[in-house]
């Protein structure tokens, strides 16, 4: 199997804030894997789907399936993480009081992407932040 | 414990429509929470409830990812018709009630729902 779809997510774009994490949990279902799995992926796909949208100036979100690896790959237009050890800090947030207002802002979303996947890489600089995600087909 | 029974302990409003199904599914445990990352981090068990005072997407969304299928929003605001559209799609139910998060977590514990274990 070797699929893979990109989905654009925009700048304080809370309308639709969610919906790119909605479409790939309905294509993961769609190919039948195992809902506990699903879960963990579309956790990390929604914290990755929100950090877009509130600290980037935009960027997308792309699902690759290689073989029997499904591999997510957010992509944004910067402006960056200053210091990454820090924003992996459970807790650690610079959000603002809006979003904490709406539910986000704890600090938990790069740790629970952390969590939540087999393998975590992040790279960042001012250019733009890419977080991939990969897990092993159960 | 019944979704009728929960509504009738909390003074709730079903806001959709249930299927028989979702009439005759019992629930057990609850986790109550504005924070969404600490759902997103915390929740292990789809047939928990979710008990709520974020009224808004953000608070459905959550719930989608994590298979959760039953909010009670606490502190009765009112939901829009965008909630209401991902719940139907979704599957989910919605209650609103005039308690205070703290009351409707006191009340539905006391009735022997039970802290999900994290
Ligand atoms: N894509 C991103 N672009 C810029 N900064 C980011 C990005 N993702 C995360 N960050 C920074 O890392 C911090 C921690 O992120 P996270 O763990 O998701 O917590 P939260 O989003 O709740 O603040 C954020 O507050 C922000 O400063
Ligand atoms: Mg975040």
């Amino acid at each position: 199997m070797n699929i893979d779809f990109e989905i654009n997510i925009y700048h304080e774009d809370y309308h639709n804030a969610g919906s790119a994490s909605s479409e790939i949990k309905k294509y993961l279902t769609q190919l039948g894997l195992n809902p506990k799995f699903i879960r963990k992926i579309v956790i990390s796909s929604y914290e990755a789907e929100m950090n877009i949208v509130i600290h980037s100036l935009g960027g997308k979100l792309k699902l690759d399936i290689i073989g029997n690896h499904i591999i997510l790959t957010s992509i944004d237009k910067g402006p960056g993480i200053r210091d990454i050890k820090m924003a992996l800090t459970e807790g650690f947030s610079t959000a603002s009081k809006k979003v904490r207002e709406m539910g986000f802002g704890a600090g938990m979303g790069l740790p629970n992407m952390k969590k939540n996947s087999d393998k975590f890489e992040i790279k960042s600089s001012p250019k733009g932040t890419i977080v991939r995600l990969s897990w092993v087909i159960e | 414990m019944k979704i009728k029974q929960m509504i009738d302990l909390i003074n709730g409003k079903l806001v959709n429509d249930l299927t028989k199904e979702k009439m005759e599914k019992r629930y057990q445990k609850a986790f109550a929470c504005d924070l969404m990352s600490d759902c997103l981090a915390f929740v292990n068990d789809e047939d928990c409830i979710l008990i709520t005072g974020l009224m808004n997407k953000q608070a459905l969304r959550t719930a989608e990812m994590l298979d959760i299928d039953c909010i009670i929003f606490a502190r009765g605001k009112k939901i829009n018709d965008e909630m209401l559209e991902i719940a139907v799609h979704n599957n989910m139910t919605l209650i609103t009630t005039h308690y205070t998060l703290f009351e409707v977590s006191g009340i539905l514990y006391q009735a022997g729902i039970k802290a999900l274990k994290i």
